[in-house]
């Protein structure tokens, strides 16, 4: 199997990451002394490509084969695309009813209580890896060392490593001058390759000490107890769970709508949606942090792929592609939730971005995917993965096309839809809007908040602005694939003077 | 192409089975049998008036051609299905229709209807089975009671005759169990279920704004009293809460008015159209004051005579419900009453206040409220919670009933549960479940009686009495079969006799070759009726312009049509009905 390689600074030859010299030239990377030799994903599993060649070849004859069904017969052609974007429509739809069903009825979540938790010894504790990837944060790092010293974890077996990039000085003088605790390491990540979270995190992995390995953001607040629950629950759990993801949530839900809705949106997505997929047998796209991995298991998976930009959906797929599994635990991680439009829309077309590409990337073999997820992964993977991105893109298509029938009835329209289409795609449209506001409603009840439910009232405006981050991701997709939108942290602090932290 | 990986671990793997073949629980296999026959019982009903005696109830076949003119007209499309009436019952009724060609009964008898009918009134009684065990009585009362509502003799003709009282009282009662167990233990998802249900009722009758009132108001209480922290963070739980219950149904109503709105141009058509309810009872005034008195006392004493006959001690149950549950502190009682209670509240304010016809079926839900109303009496107890005041004699008093099932709000004395004797309390559960049964002679009588049960008595002298005592239905029937056998057998082309089908669906429905009609729902409708002459639509049908029967479409476009032809048209050929009486005629459209 190809290990992933960066290019030689010298010779351009590839060369392993891993690497500490360069085989062709003997040219010495600097400051490389990695400890264990992380196989990278193959890149027929990376988003390096974005599409590959097979997978253009079948865009080129599908854009062929439009082009001329257009050309020739153009109302039928259109009403044929138009049915099946609706069929796909009530595909993900129907999915997600029969999910949130699921999770109202069976709650299954992976629960250690607290006394459970704290009755472990100190020998009974292995030791484990906390990687915090942080990038030009240098106002966070105070608040970061600080959470990380509130985890109950003995020190002596708790390896914190803070990656940082080689080229980011202020973050790591603020670092140093915050005098961290001795389990803290501060990892200088190479300026080589792909400049993102997922390779930082990969050159973390490879010197990384622990049984258990977790990422955190720099920002995130988790639960002091939840490493000693991540411990009890491996224990209790089958021998090819690979992987807990613990929920997500935002301690500043309150500071304005667009967070009330993130907020909701998190809940609904951590606490029903996940654990059914759990259910169903389908494969999880993990959540940005708090994903909980066995060493040894992440190894010999792979580790992250460095060049997706969602890289935690890929290694959720992926794992459960090479039969491992995920189970969701019930212990909490506050993050800063997004309270700026602008900083919300960069965050969330990365988010479809990366869906797009993780598609891509898993799709480039539908019969191997077929084979290795099963029928009920399949098609939760292409419902939820794949189905995810594409609803909110076709969803202002058709917003636009029922305004434009209403305010001036054209008759073009009467002519792409005939009788059976129109009313499959209004009964759809409006039965499937109203059920997901509704299912946002009763989810964020159950959350325990109930000043979310009258935010998830108004979500249809939340909605349209994920077609604007989606619409922006679909063409970033095919403009800078690989390129990481930095969200800008700190915004719930009354100064906001990382204001002018642009995005890298 | 090795893509990925070998997996690199053993996972443990079960070691293989032994061929077993999959053990069959026979009692499972019978767990439907007990719906199913119900199904049947009520289907036997309703075909033993419609095939058995000819008498199809007008309301319930019109709701069935509704659904007929949104597949088979001159003009489909879904629009047919008519803005007057909330459009539920033609909805479920269309997946039968694509069957009439296997068997033509299913429209021209209106059996699609009583299919609905029967199949909605089954699962009611299922549902209310469902929640009798919820509450928790024992199983003899349980069994009693769902008796006493599935034998009941209303229960029994509106399971048959394709009405939407079936639906209705199906989510209804869907609502109430939903609602009831969110009372009992705060799960969100009961409270979805509860406001979903409220907007199928809404869609299946406008009544349900009663019990949606009722119900939204029910949970802000209950919910503020359950509420935990300041009086700001309860407020906000309470408001959360209504706006679950309240989003469905509010949005089923705003959904509904809009699409109302967007193709008859009016929003709430029940009430503006010309033949909504509103035009019908005005119409119809002199003859509802004649047998129902004409003040709003009378009017007032008349409905307590209707739900008196349906369930004579419906006032003493709700008065010893209260009671008890004053006693315990228990207000559970008020979900019946809030579901239930509501609709006849609403539906006696209307009668009183002049706006509607007052029939005996509007008073349907007191069935189903006595028999929860029961069941929350008899339910035992589960758990104990002191009682912080009381007298000895009260004590005794709720000594006898069993007392309630553990909810946030009940305080009960923990002597009195233990002590809670069993002879006494069989004693009251029989009297309390005969008290029940017991309405049913009574309502078996009430539906006979012409001045209170105007719709259902002359329907069942007609099926007991045969031809000698007619109701109008078959009256109707009968007439109106021969006017469409007779324009099948001139094998008309499309669109040649237009006909108003809020009054002529007798015709259209019995008539082979529907789209030889142009009939109310087609688009062109009102033009064709303006003028039929330029639309080369040689016929037209009428019939007498007698109470609601005015408002035909034709007959106001053209002042004396039945009478004369309105001076655009000549007589072809009048048909009578059995009393000799003219029903309809035909006119040839003049040139």
């Amino acid at each position: 199997m190809l290990s992933f390689g960066v290019l030689c600074l010298e010779c351009r030859q590839r060369i392993a990451l891993t690497a500490n010299y360069c085989r062709h030239c003997g040219h010495a990377r600097p400051g490389s002394h990695w400890r264990r030799d992380v196989r990278l994903p193959s890149r027929e599993l990376s988003a390096e490509t974005t599409v590959t060649r097979g997978q253009r070849r079948w865009f080129a004859l599908a854009a062929v084969v439009a082009l001329l069904a257009v050309g020739r017969w153009p109302i039928e052609a259109i009403t044929s695309a138009i049915a099946l974007a609706t069929a796909l429509y009530i595909g993900v739809l129907v999915y997600r009813l029969l999910m949130f069903r699921d999770a109202l009825r069976n709650p299954t979540m992976m629960r250690v209580s607290d006394a459970d938790a704290r009755a472990l010894s100190d020998d009974e504790l292995p030791p484990y890896t906390v990687l915090v990837p942080a990038y030009r944060e240098p106002e966070v790092i105070g608040q970061l060392l600080r959470a990380v010293d509130a985890i109950r974890y003995p020190k002596d077996r708790l390896d914190v490593r803070i990656l940082l990039e080689a080229d980011d000085l202020e973050t790591w003088r603020a670092a140093e001058a915050a005098r961290p605790s001795s389990n803290v390491t501060l990892v200088r990540v190479p300026p080589v390759g792909p400049r993102t979270k997922p390779k930082a995190c990969n050159v973390g992995l490879a010197g990384a000490r622990g049984q258990f390995v977790t990422i955190y953001d720099a920002e995130d607040l988790p639960d002091p107890l939840q490493l000693r629950r991540v411990v009890a629950a491996f224990r209790r759990a089958p021998a090819n769970v690979a992987c807990l993801q613990a929920q997500l949530s935002y301690h500043n839900a309150d500071q304005n709508l667009l967070t009330r809705w993130f907020t909701a949106e998190y809940g609904l997505w951590f606490g029903q949606m996940l654990p059914s997929l759990v259910i169903r047998g389908a494969p999880l796209p993990l959540g940005g942090t708090s994903n909980h991995f066995r060493t040894d298991l992440l190894v010999a998976i792979g580790g992250w792929d460095p060049y997706n930009v969602t890289e935690d959906a890929d290694l959720g797929i992926r794992l459960h592609r090479l039969g491992f599994r995920t189970q969701v635990l019930d212990s909490v991680t506050l993050e800063e939730g997004n309270s700026d439009f602008v900083n919300w829309i960069k965050q969330r077309s990365r988010w479809y971005k990366g869906y797009l590409q993780t598609w891509l990337v898993h799709m480039r073999h539908p019969r191997t995917l077929w084979r290795d997820l099963g029928p009920a992964g399949f098609v939760g993977f292409n419902l939820f993965v794949g189905g995810t991105p594409a609803v909110v893109l076709i969803n202002p298509i058709f917003w636009t096309l029922t305004a434009l029938w209403f305010i001036g009835r054209p008759d073009w329209i009467l002519a792409l839809f005939p009788g059976w289409l129109y009313y499959l795609g209004m009964a759809s449209m409006v039965i499937g809007n109203a059920a997901v506001l509704y299912i946002s409603m009763v989810s964020a009840r159950t959350s325990g908040r109930p000043s979310l439910v009258l935010a998830a009232t108004l979500q249809p405006v939340y909605w349209a602005m994920m077609s604007v981050a989606a619409i922006k991701a679909l063409a970033q997709l095919l403009s800078a694939p690989s390129f990481w939108e930095k969200t800008t942290h700190g915004l719930d602090q009354p100064v906001a003077d990382s204001d002018d932290r642009a995005a890298a | 192409m090795t893509v990925l990986q070998p997996r690199p671990l053993a996972v443990a793997s079960a070691p293989p089975r032994a061929l077993t073949l999959p053990s069959i629980d026979p009692w499972r296999l019978l767990r439907p049998a007990p719906v199913v026959l119900l199904f049947a019982a009520y289907l036997a009903v309703g075909l033993a008036f419609s095939l058995g005696a000819g008498i199809v109830t007008g309301d319930a076949w019109s709701r069935v051609g509704n659904a007929y003119y949104v597949l088979f007209s001159r003009d489909p499309h879904l629009a047919a299905i008519g803005f007057v009436w909330n459009p539920l019952p033609s909805l479920l009724e269309l997946p039968i229709l694509p069957f009439v060609g296997l068997w033509r009964p299913l429209v021209d008898h209106g059996v699609a209807g009583s299919l609905m009918s029967a199949a909605c009134m089954a699962l009611a009684v299922r549902e209310l089975w469902l929640w009798l065990r919820d509450l928790g009585p024992s199983r003899p009362v349980r069994i009693g009671l769902t008796a006493a509502f599935a034998a009941h003799p209303l229960i029994l003709l509106y399971g048959g005759n394709g009405m939407s009282e079936a639906p209705f009282l199906l989510f209804l009662i869907v609502a109430g169990r939903a609602f009831s167990d969110w009372v009992a233990s705060g799960s969100v998802g009961r409270l979805a279920v509860t406001g979903l249900a409220l907007a199928l009722a809404y869609l299946t009758r406008y009544e349900a704004v009663a019990p949606m009132i009722a119900i939204g108001l029910l949970t802000l209480m209950v919910s503020y009293h359950r509420a935990r922290g300041t009086r700001q963070q309860r407020v906000i739980e309470a408001a959360a809460d209504g706006l679950i219950v309240g989003m469905p149904p509010i949005g089923a109503f705003v959904a509904w008015a809009l699409a109302s709105w967007l193709i008859v141009g009016s929003p709430f058509a029940t009430f503006t159209s010309i033949y909504g309810n509103t035009s019908q009872v005005a119409l119809s005034l002199a003859a509802i004051r004649s047998s129902t008195g004409d003040t709003p006392v009378a009017a007032a004493i008349y409905v307590g005579q209707q739900i008196g006959g349906l369930e004579p001690f419906l006032a003493l149950i709700g008065v010893v419900a209260v009671l008890i549950s004053l006693l315990r502190r228990d207000m559970r009682v008020l979900v019946p009453l809030a579901v239930f209670g509501s609709v006849l509240a609403f539906s006696t304010l209307l009668f009183v206040g002049g706006s509607s016809f007052g029939w005996l079926r509007f008073s349907i839900t007191a069935i189903p409220l006595a028999a929860t109303v029961v069941a929350l009496v008899l339910s035992p107890n589960r758990s104990v919670a002191r009682w912080s005041s009381g007298t000895p004699r009260l004590a005794a008093i709720a000594r006898l009933v069993p007392v309630a099932r553990l909810a946030p709000v009940f305080r009960v004395p923990a002597s009195v549960a233990r002590r809670a004797a069993s002879a006494p309390r069989i004693l009251v559960s029989v009297a309390l479940v005969a008290l029940v049964l017991g309405g049913l002679p009574s309502a078996a009588n009430v539906v006979f009686d012409g001045r209170l049960a105007r719709e259902e008595s002359p329907q069942l002298r007609g099926l007991v009495g045969g031809d000698r005592a007619m109701p109008a239905e078959r009256n109707e029937f009968l007439a109106s079969g021969a006017v469409a056998r007779y324009l099948d057998a001139r094998n008309l082309p499309r669109g040649s006799v237009v006909v108003d089908v809020a009054l002529g669906f007798w015709v259209v429905l019995q008539s082979a070759h529907p789209e030889q009609f142009v009939i109310t729902p087609d688009r062109d409708f009102d033009k064709i009726v303006e003028d039929p002459a330029i639309f080369n639509v040689p016929y037209v049908l009428v019939s007498p312009p007698t109470g609601v029967a005015a408002l035909n479409a034709l007959e106001r476009s053209h002042h004396g049509m039945f009478a004369d032809g309105g001076g655009i048209a000549t007589l072809v050929q009048e048909f009578d009905d059995a009393g000799g009486r003219p029903a309809w005629r035909l006119y040839r459209v003049d040139e």
